[in-house]
């Protein structure tokens, strides 16, 4: 009897319905049909009536959605009607059936019933109804499915279509800017979907930054301001974290099973380990797709950053808009050396201790000069911003932040400083402020480096007057040649027979040959090795030696006395040219033939050089004997500066040159902590009551210090309590007292449940 | 990453790749080009490389070379036959875009007098330096004619959007040595450009103009 019922009852109890097709599709069938055929009708009268709510046709959806792959059959059709029931009202729907419908699709599409193309470009659309959660059930869809098909291999005809999407949102979004906010969200969650698969670097191509790069200059702010923060973004944070599950320690896995008992699953978990972490190290070895940044994949930098400055100049944005617009173009303007002349004056309008956020606008400047920009175009800003913050009446902070500034343009376009700004502004090397103090040296060290010719002579130091005529700073436009030579000058230097040698010294790699390699065969790939590196400093020593014993190169000896004589005269007479001395002039004669001398074996060396570099494979252990031999020579420098380098060296800012960016950090400098004001020291007082008891007697409160006499009887040893009234009654109670005493117990504690 | 690099096996490739294009020979003289495979760089954390190098030969002798000159290189430019434009020709072009992208297309580099050279970005915009080919300074002590050899025997090493680059190192016509002491220079210089060395390197090929590439490394 209870079958039949269940039975009559299955044309309404859809769930019920579901879960026995599921176990068995085919002796359901008459059953889905019936409920198939009642979808049909009820989607006939719903299309007369879209925008009406009826949990029945609801439920109809979801069921055949979860049915659908047992009857592919039957619900050929089933797909297409939803699609084209939301494209045609998805103004209109109600909001609940409309997320049905969605889910339903997306089921479909998880289960490979409908190619996403067709999916995907009605989600785009979608974007466009006014429901919130409705909008993140999509994304999140949208950003998983694009994940999906692009998991083996990059599906292009997929990513084509789609990135052409975006941009006809992004430009719909553009077109109809006054009239509905719709496209505009759905230009911004489309916008969003690019960034996240650029970050989880599925679509790491031009053609997403180009599709995000277009988005700048939308008129709807929050799109600009999404697309900027993009390409001003660290790229790298974001899905690393995500990416990294954590790997099983295998070390403590290993270590469990020699300490613990040994069974045989235990042995199999540590297979499986094994096998997962092999697993996980090759993919990260197959992950070697790199992604240049965003800001290099540009099509075209120039013309974009003309553009975002026609938009900067004559934009009415909020303050910080103006900011990050200024801030990409100077990023980008540093990173390719664009040059948009019109963009300095700009920055020098706003170089005014008074302007709000001028770190950052001094940054910004920072960021935005290159060696390519003409000096007569950053002077100005030098100018500017020496006379507007580096002078007496400013404020400690407002000078450093200067003399950092003026230090961060000058490092990046050496030839926009002249002389007697620069020994003015060195003129704060003693300034009370530690700040200034620091900012002030740190140019005179800079300088020391580029170009000490500018420096006043006492704050040239020592090695770099000694250096001086080997810094020679790069006229404009010039680009410095043969930057490496000097690793090679220096092997060959010391290893006049590395001719013969060199070819053994690949055999670290190689198994086969092995013959007769003395030195440093083995010691190439890891260099950090302790071992390897006193094994191929040993061999350096050798060939040192060797060249000592060989005689081509000045006496030691010599070249010690000499240095003598030039300290103790650096001690003696302090002045140098001081010309009143005949030794002195004698020796002065002397330094000028040494100093052609000094050429001439330069030159050679060059040669020498060139000779290696054109007869010869340089060889990893090459490689390792340079690094070690440059060292070698920057320590002697400092110990011994009268040998000084014949090499130039490289630019010192090329580290930061990489990325573009200047840090506001930089800029603003080390300061002395400030003392708190009041609303800081509430803070601080307020941060340490946070969880604390609170003070006073904790008279009236509901947990008590101690126990109650009763509760300590409970804990007593029996013999101390057995002959107490209460326990002696207890024995003596009858049966029928025992019973309702049982009673009242049981009703209590259901009473208190 | 199987085998090293000597010196017998580049003069051998070198041998193969002249062979080849004896065997068939072209109407122009086909450049010899050197192809590296980049591999465990990410350029975006490692710093992106660029450098250039002065060749012991020149590799590309029919490279157009214009100089941008005030009176005097102008003159020394008309002695020896050599391409120039003066101030005024210069500001003929009048910011013209498509005036200066021609020019840009019509010589493979420039040089500038000293004195001119800070005007470029004002005199022309950005065009030259987008096409890649920002002028070089010459002084009045230079020579022009050295400084334009300078430039035709100088490659740059850049990398670009991909892992990979090309350069041309000379071409079919240099003897084997002069071909092979370029060869040599160009990739001991791109090595010791890389931050690992040699563990940077995937692939080495030599290849001339029509013909197919030979494998070094």
């Amino acid at each position: 009897m209870g079958k039949r019922n269940r039975a009559a009852l299955l044309p309404t109890n859809i769930p019920q319905l579901q879960n026995l097709i599921k176990r068995d599709p085919l002796s359901y069938k008459e059953e889905f049909l019936q409920q198939l055929r009642h979808f049909e009708s009820s989607r006939a009268i719903f299309e007369l009536k879209p925008e009406e709510h009826s949990t029945d046709f609801q439920d109809l959806i979801n069921f055949i959605a979860q049915v659908s792959p047992c009857y592919p059959e039957e619900t050929k059709e089933f797909p297409d009607q939803i699609i084209t029931l939301l494209s045609k009202h998805y103004q209109i729907l109600d909001a609940e059936l409309r997320r049905t419908m969605v889910q339903a699709l997306v089921l479909l599409r998880n289960r490979e019933m409908i190619s996403s193309t067709s999916l995907l470009s009605l989600f785009f659309t979608l974007f466009r109804c006014r429901d919130k959660i409705l909008r993140d059930i999509l994304y999140n869809h949208i950003v998983n499915d694009i994940k999906v098909s692009n998991q083996k291999a990059k599906n292009n005809k997929l990513n084509k279509t789609l990135q052409g999407f975006m941009y006809t949102m992004l430009t719909s979004a553009e077109g109809a800017a006054g009239t509905g906010s719709e496209n505009a969200i759905a230009a911004k969650r489309s916008l969003d979907v690019c960034i996240e698969l650029y970050r989880k670097n599925i679509w790491n191509d031009a053609k997403t930054v180009n599709v995000i790069a277009h988005a700048c200059f939308s008129p709807v702010t929050k799109i600009m301001v999404t697309a900027l923060q993009f390409f001003l973004g660290n790229n790298e944070d974001g899905d690393e974290s995500e990416d990294e599950d954590e790997l099983p320690d295998i070390k403590a896995m290993q270590h469990k099973q020699n300490v613990s008992k040994k069974t045989k699953s235990k042995a199999k978990q540590m297979e499986k380990m094994v096998a997962t972490l092999k697993k996980k190290s090759k993919a990260k070895k197959r992950a070697e797709t790199f992604n240049f940044s965003a800001l290099h994949l540009l099509n075209d930098p120039q013309g974009f950053t003309e553009k975002l400055y026609t938009h900067l100049s004559s934009s009415r944005e909020r303050h910080e808009v103006q900011l990050m617009l200024m801030n990409l173009i100077s990023r980008i303007s540093g990173i390719h050396k664009l040059t948009v002349l019109a963009f300095y004056p700009y920055l020098q309008k706003r170089l005014q201790p008074t302007q709000k956020d001028v770190t950052q606008i001094i940054a910004i400047t920072a960021q935005s000069s290159h060696d390519l920009v003409p000096p007569d175009v950053i002077e100005p800003l030098i100018q500017t911003l020496a006379n507007n913050f580096v002078t007496e009446h400013c404020a400690a902070e407002v000078m450093a932040a200067g003399l950092n500034g003026i230090r961060e343009i000058v490092s990046r376009c050496p030839l926009a400083m002249d002389a007697t700004l620069l020994q003015d502004l060195t003129e704060y090397k003693n300034h009370r402020d530690k700040g200034v103090m620091m900012a002030s040296r740190s140019l005179i060290g800079l300088f020391r480096e580029i170009n000490p010719e500018l420096l006043k002579k006492k704050d040239r130091g020592r090695s770099a007057a000694m250096n001086m005529r080997n810094i020679k700073p790069s006229m404009y436009g010039e680009s410095n040649n043969d930057a490496d030579l000097e690793g090679l000058q220096l092997l060959a230097e010391n290893a006049g027979e590395g001719g013969e040698e060199g070819e053994d010294n690949w055999d670290g790699w190689e198994e086969a040959s092995e013959d007769e390699d003395e030195e440093d065969g083995e010691g190439w790939i890891n260099v950090s090795d302790d071992e390897a590196d006193l094994n191929i400093k040993l061999s350096d020593d050798e060939n040192s030696g060797s060249e000592d014993e060989d005689g081509n190169k000045k006496p030691k000896a010599k070249r010690l006395t000499v240095n003598k004589e030039r300290r103790l005269k650096k001690k003696g007479m302090l002045p140098k040219d001081d010309d009143s001395e005949t030794v002195m002039k004698e020796e002065d004669e002397e330094t000028k033939a040494k100093r052609l001398q000094m050429e001439a074996e330069r030159k050679e060396k060059l040669a020498a050089a060139q000779l290696l570099a054109t007869t010869k494979i340089l060889t990893p252990a090459d490689f390792a004997k340079i690094e070690s031999l440059k060292l070698a020579k920057q320590a002697d420098q400092k110990l011994n500066p009268t040998r000084a380098g014949s090499g130039k060296r490289p630019a010192p800012t090329d580290e930061n040159r990489a990325e573009g960016e200047v840090s506001i950090g930089s800029i603003i400098g080390p300061r002395k902590k400030a003392k708190q004001d009041y609303a800081e020291r509430m803070e601080s007082i307020k941060n340490g009551r946070e969880g604390r008891e609170k003070f006073g007697s904790r008279k009236g409160s509901t947990e008590r210090g101690s126990t109650t006499n009763k509760e300590k009887a409970k804990g007593k040893n029996f013999m101390m309590i057995a002959h107490k009234r209460e326990v002696r009654e207890k024995k003596k109670m009858s049966l029928r007292e025992k019973q309702i005493q049982l009673h009242a117990h049981i009703k209590k504690q259901k009473m208190m449940k | 990453m199987t085998d090293s690099l000597t010196v017998s096996a580049v003069r051998e490739s070198v041998r193969k790749v002249k062979q080849q294009s004896e065997e068939k020979k072209r109407n122009f003289v086909e450049t010899v080009e050197l192809q590296i495979g980049l591999k465990n760089y990410d350029p975006q954390r490692d710093k992106r490389f660029s450098g250039s190098v002065r060749l012991p030969n020149i590799p590309r002798p029919k490279m157009s070379v214009c100089i941008l000159g005030d009176a005097l290189h102008c003159d020394q430019a008309k002695e020896i036959g050599m391409e120039f434009q003066s101030v005024d020709d210069l500001k003929k072009l009048n910011k013209n875009k498509k005036l200066i992208k021609k020019l840009a297309k019509k010589y493979d580099a420039f040089l500038a007098s000293e004195a001119l050279i800070k005007q470029i970005p004002r005199l022309l915009g950005p065009g030259l330096h987008k096409a890649g080919k920002f002028p070089t300074p010459v002084t009045h002590a230079d020579n022009i004619g050295e400084k334009a050899d300078e430039i035709r025997a100088t490659i740059k090493f850049q990398l670009k959007k991909v892992l990979c680059l090309g350069v041309a190192v000379g071409h079919v016509e240099m003897t084997e040595d002069e071909l092979l002491a370029n060869i040599m220079m160009s990739v001991n210089f791109l090595v010791s450009l890389l931050k690992k060395h040699w563990q940077n390197v995937k692939t080495l090929f030599i290849k001339s103009s029509m013909n197919k590439p030979v494998r070094l490394y």
